[in-house]
């Protein structure tokens, strides 16, 4: 502000002046010897009294006065009393030619308040304690929490030692608050709230944010906050620090150390040698990396500590990219060595199975050296490898699911009405779930029960309750389920069970139904309300099940029931599909096949 | 008795001695050995090479890739070796096995192979030998062997009975169907190739209902193999069908929503306009040729662009100046201020080939305002592309009246900051001194040329050293005296010896195209100093430069004028600067 107004006054001056020039030029101007003092307003140039001193202590009496002080005022030397008197006319103007300085690129204002200490000590205690609720209301509330907007530099959560937000969390093991700050950082629309900019604004600040938070030494011991976790034997951290490409692992601390050097140095527990050692694999390991061209169809195995670029050898080759991932392991040998056998095992299998082949034979292999693994799944629109036998993969897999089951609710809304009108001409690829057409007692029953008004009000519910048996659409099954009159009863009903929520045995509602208000399920077992639409099953790629599936599901059949059960979709899948049999599944085209897109072109 | 089994014990040696080399741990042993194949069999004699070398071969097939690339090389120049055409269907079953491996450029060679050695089998045992292989391989469980064998059925459909025939065209078309993109995408590659093979009325039975299915596929990699499939179905195809059945295949390639088919088609252009090209509306096909080059991509504009000259010249003559004027100028202005800097060096770099299709008048009013604007660009290679094409122009309008405007263009490439658009322009300035002129390039030009032979960069002063060569050439030896050896002079007494050194160089070039007068006048003198200098570097540069420079002087001058100074170096302390010093009197007789 008194840059601005100072600039103004001086642009005024320069205007008096130059209409007074005439006038200015006559006036006897006293021609004193030696060096004069002026006094005259930062804020406002016109204000400065038009005054000459001899000396210091005479300016300074005047400025120290309650009116200098009023007028926030400063004194400048000059050499001649003109000089001086030209200061005041046009400020530094003859001295120094006075432009209007080049406007600096503006630095946006964050809506968001400053954060004072007081708010960042309740933030720096929900880190340290893990108090993830606590700490997203804060940051919720103010994003300056993580980000100071001044540098684009983390935020100093602690004074002194200056940690920032990582340093804490690293140090007292709290992973989950560590992989949610840096998933925030690098989140473009929580930046884009933040800054109150656009998206390549903060794509820019994004990479000095990142950097800072990862790779900052405090100020006690240039200590980073993978050193932290390395010190103090917090693996969970170390691994999610070590996943992030731009974490620096060769930073030296004080003592010359790196983080590796450090390897719990202040861990106790017993298992400080096994802690040790899983600390070493997440920072120095060496992995195995399959790489897939997906146009040529070519693979190929390096060995290396860190994920190599992606890369494109001409514009009608799509990029070379890594498909899949086993390591670490602990020195470049073991790495070589089971890149060997991966080389050489499952000949029969890569050749059978183009696009999953390596990956099937490399998943066997580490799991029988325990190593870890990872791989990229197409269908969930990312190029991330993911370990889907862990809860971070599942996790992933059953955000996309519910999401994909959003997407398909949301369809079945708007089509309804077309689907309607349609229903009967799609004939046999669409046919309504009605069990009054299958012969057989059970299925009566089971007809009744859900309807128990009777067959009118079954009628009646008929527009809201559109069903499409899929089974119809998958091959094997419906050749099975519409030509073989001798199948038995048990296994339709079976199979039915496997796409329908009538099932026997449901599986249990998906916790955020319950939440919505759509879905009543508050009436409990025993009423016979109309269940609420189900949305069509739900393959991962495509309406209809196709390769991806089977290849999906051969991973999640091997996991155990226990950890599946915590996501609901997901078990949903497997229970599902583990109602086909392995051969059914086989039959499932790729997605890209030329049968497949044919007979889904004719519908 | 004993002395037969003592030959055949001989005769294995060569066998055993191959067996234990191919079990080496070394891997570079075992190529040598797989390398040395063909002495063996030679020694071997045919049938026993049949008999045992082969089965050995195709009993032991597993080996590093390295290995089997090899391997499969050598078997498909084996046909001698086994005993000929009649026996030579025994390397089948080796390369068969080769042509199911997972690495691709394995299988690729055996594949080579195979079509090599299909062409030595009889007809009669090509339906019994190879006919029987390709329908294994196409019919494998591994996508590797049906990969292998879509490029197969090129070779062997001519030579059959109808009946294979037929059974050969519908395992192609399964092979067009395949659900592995792999074998559909070497299908796809193969079916143009397949279709040239074939009767010509047969074409469109046997092949049409696989070019469609494959230009509607999933993948993209599949359908812009398609593009040049199409292509070929075009040149053999008769007009109607040809309109009926290619054209539409074409035409929603250029729409396709992937841009690397679009990129495809942009890069096969002209072989398109050259199928479709006569029958078509011509509008239509200019339409969606603007339309690629106002694709959404850059690598599709930049594949667009470079094709605009051909395609203009491939127009009709009639249409061509209007549709040039209308149509693809008024893109080619947009694209003068592409945001991608390949579209408009690719535009420089062909726009001006557009002058002498329409004409002066139109080449002034239309065509050099967008030369003056891309020669303003702030790029440097899109400045020294339209620089590059000065000479349509001058064919035009005369390059002489440009100059004005040329020259801060030059002279800006001139100091640009990357040495290799330095070089450009410097491998540039014969053309330009020829274009515009001596009296402007003395006046203008040759300052930056001088300037090149002290530049800090050894590739530009080198190059500058070669062009005073053309240039004297050029401008005859006078011109050189009174413009370039003042500087030599200069430069040979200049404190850096690389300086110096360029001197002797630029000397070196100079003399080539000078009198002998002129050489012992100008010349001499100065590498008489040179011959004497502190750095041993020049001096033996200066024994190199007598070599060079002597080969222009009679006999008699060089035993008077060449040989003291060669002799002096003789004696010199540097060991270097004698052995130049003698390489120099051997090579000119002294």
């Amino acid at each position: 502000m008194g840059r601005k107004s100072a600039i103004l006054a001086v642009i005024l001056a320069i205007i008096y002046f130059r209409s007074n020039f005439s006038k200015m030029s006559n006036t006897p101007v006293q021609e004193t010897e030696g060096p004069v003092y002026v006094a005259y307003s930062m804020e406002d140039m016109l204000k400065s009294p038009r005054d000459l001193y001899k000396s210091v202590k005479e300016v300074a009496k005047f400025v120290n006065s309650a009116e200098g002080k009023s007028m926030s005022a400063r004194f400048k030397k000059f050499g001649t009393p003109r000089e001086a008197m030209d200061f005041l006319a046009y400020g530094d103007a003859p001295t120094t030619p006075k432009t209007v300085p080049p406007v600096a690129p503006t630095e946006p204002n964050s809506p968001f308040s400053g954060v004072n200490r007081i708010q960042m000590n309740e933030f720096k205690k929900y880190v340290e304690k893990g108090d993830m609720e606590n700490f997203l209301r804060l940051v919720d509330s103010n994003p300056r929490f993580l980000v100071n907007t001044g540098g684009d530099v983390a935020s100093i959560v602690m004074e002194g030692f200056r940690y920032n937000a990582l340093h804490i969390a690293a140090k007292a093991g709290q992973t989950e608050i560590i992989a949610k700050i840096l998933e925030l950082i690098q989140n473009i629309d929580f930046l884009i709230r933040l800054y109150g900019t656009g998206a390549d604004d903060v794509t820019l600040r994004k990479i000095n944010i990142l950097d800072s938070y990862l790779n900052t030494p405090d100020k006690g011991n240039s200590d980073t906050p993978l050193h932290f976790a390395s010190k103090f034997g917090k693996i969970g951290v170390v691994r999610v620090l070590t996943e992030n490409s731009a974490t620096d692992r060769t930073l030296l601390n004080k003592s010359g150390k790196s983080a590796l050097d450090c390897a719990g140095e202040r861990y106790t527990g017993e298992d400080k040698d096994m802690v040790q050692r899983d600390i070493h694999l997440a920072i120095e390991g060496f992995y195995v990396f399959l790489h897939r061209n997906p146009t040529t169809g070519s693979t190929q195995l390096t060995v290396s500590q860190k994920p190599p670029a992606t890369y494109s050898t001409s514009p009608t080759t799509a990029t070379v990219t890594v498909s899949a991932q086993a390591g670490p392991f602990f020195t470049e040998r073991e790495a070589r060595d089971f890149a060997k056998s991966w080389q050489t095992a499952g000949k029969e299998l890569k050749r059978t199975d183009f696009d999953k082949g390596w990956e099937r034979v490399g998943r066997v292999l580490a799991e029988q050296s325990e190593a870890m693994w990872r791989e990229t799944w197409h269908f969930l629109g990312s190029m991330e490898l993911l370990d889907l036998g862990s809860e971070q993969g599942l996790g992933v897999l059953e955000a996309f699911l519910r999401e994909k089951r959003r997407g398909n609710l949301r369809n079945s809304e708007i089509s309804e009405i077309s689907t309607k009108k349609s229903i009967f001409r799609r004939g046999i690829h669409a046919r309504k779930l009605d069990f009054g057409i299958l012969d057989g007692e059970k299925s009566a029953e089971i007809s009744e029960n859900l309807t128990p008004d009777g067959s009118d009000s079954a009628d009646d519910e008929d527009d809201d309750d559109i069903f499409y048996d899929t089974f119809s659409e998958i091959p094997a099954a419906a050749e099975k389920s519409i030509n073989d009159p001798d199948d038995t009863l048990g296994s339709l009903t079976d199979r039915f069970a496997a796409i329908s929520i009538f099932s026997p045995l449901p599986p249990p509602p998906p916790p955020q139904w319950s939440n919505s208000p759509n879905f009543d399920y508050s009436e409990g077992e025993d009423s016979f309300a109309t269940p609420p639409t189900t949305p069509p099953p739900t393959f991962v790629a495509d309406d209809e099940p196709c390769k991806i599936d089977n290849d999906l599901f051969e991973v999640l059949a091997q996991i155990s029931s226990e950890l599946i059960s915590k996501f609901p979709l997901t078990q949903d899948y497997v229970q599902k599909l583990g109602k086909l049999t392995a051969h059914d599944r086989s039959t499932w085209r790729p997605i890209d096949s030329p049968a497949r897109c044919d007979s889904r072109r004719k519908i | 008795m004993s002395v037969v089994e003592e030959a055949t014990d001989d005769a294995l040696y060569p066998i055993a001695v191959l067996i234990d080399e191919l079990r080496n741990e070394d891997v570079t042993l075992r190529l040598n050995s797989i390398r040395k194949l063909s002495t063996i069999a030679l020694a071997l004699g045919v049938e026993r090479t049949r008999n045992e070398l082969i089965q050995f071969l195709t009993d032991t097939i597993y080996d590093e890739d390295e290995v089997l690339l090899v391997l499969a090389e050598q078997l498909g120049n084996f046909t001698p070796l086994v005993g000929g055409p009649d026996h030579v269907h025994c390397l089948l079953l080796p390369l068969e096995n080769l042509a199911t491996v997972e690495e691709t450029v394995v299988r690729d060679k055996a594949v080579e192979s195979l079509r090599k050695i299909a062409d030595k089998h009889s007809s009669a045992s090509l339906e019994e030998h190879f006919v029987p292989m390709l329908r294994r391989l196409a019919t494998g469980d591994w996508f590797t062997s049906r990969t292998s064998a879509c490029g197969l059925f090129s070779v062997v459909y001519p030579r059959v009975s109808p009946a294979i025939k037929s059974e050969l065209k519908s395992m192609f078309r399964t092979l067009c169907r395949d659900d592995t993109p792999m074998v559909r995408r070497a299908a796809a590659a193969k079916l143009g190739e397949f279709a040239k093979v074939f009767e010509k009325t047969a074409v469109i039975e046997g092949l049409h209902s696989s070019l469609t299915d494959l230009h509607v596929d999933e993948q993209d990699s599949v359908r812009l193999l398609t593009v040049e499939s199409a292509i070929a179905f075009g040149t053999l195809l008769d007009k109607a069908n040809k309109k009926k059945l290619i054209e539409p295949i074409l035409i929603e390639l250029f729409d396709d929503k992937s841009w690397r088919v679009r990129y495809m088609v942009a890069e096969k252009l002209i072989e398109i306009q050259n199928v479709l090209g006569e029958d078509m509306d011509t509008t239509h096909l200019v339409n969606m040729y603007t339309n690629l080059l106002k694709d959404p991509e850059g690598e599709v504009r930049c594949a667009a662009t470079q094709r605009l000259q051909e395609f203009a010249l491939n127009l009709p003559e009639d249409k061509r100046q209007n549709i040039i004027c209308n149509s693809l100028l008024n893109v080619a202005k947009e694209l003068v201020t592409d945001g991608n800097q390949l579209v408009k060096s690719e535009l420089a770099g062909v726009i001006m080939g557009l002058a002498p299709l329409i004409g002066k008048e139109q080449t002034v009013s239309e065509l050099l305002p967008i030369y003056m604007q891309l020669l303003n660009d702030q790029t440097p290679e899109v400045r020294l592309n339209i620089i590059s094409s000065l000479d349509k122009v001058n064919e035009v309008i005369g390059a002489a009246q440009l100059s004005t405007s040329l020259l801060p263009a030059i002279v800006g490439l001139a100091e640009d900051g990357k040495w290799r658009v330095r070089l450009a322009i410097v491998q540039f300035m014969p053309l330009l001194a020829s274009q515009l002129g001596q009296e402007f390039f003395d006046e203008k030009l040759l300052p930056l040329c001088l300037n090149w032979l002290t530049d800090h960069v050894f590739s530009i002063r080198e190059a500058s050293t070669l062009i005073m060569k053309e240039l004297t050439q050029k401008f005859g030896g006078q011109w050189a005296s009174t413009n370039i050896v003042p500087k030599m002079q200069k430069l040979q007494k200049d404190t850096n010896y690389l300086q110096r050194m360029t001197c002797l160089f630029c000397l070196n070039t100079l003399s080539e195209a000078m009198t002998q007068e002129q050489i012992l006048k100008e010349i001499m003198p100065i590498v008489k100093d040179l011959v004497e200098d502190d750095v041993p570097n020049v001096r033996f540069n200066a024994a190199k430069s007598l070599k060079r420079i002597g080969k222009n002087l009679t006999p008699s001058t060089l035993t008077s004028e060449v040989k003291p100074l060669l002799e002096k170096l003789g004696k010199d302390s540097d060991f270097d600067v004698r052995y130049f010093s003698e390489e120099a009197k051997n090579s000119l007789g002294l």
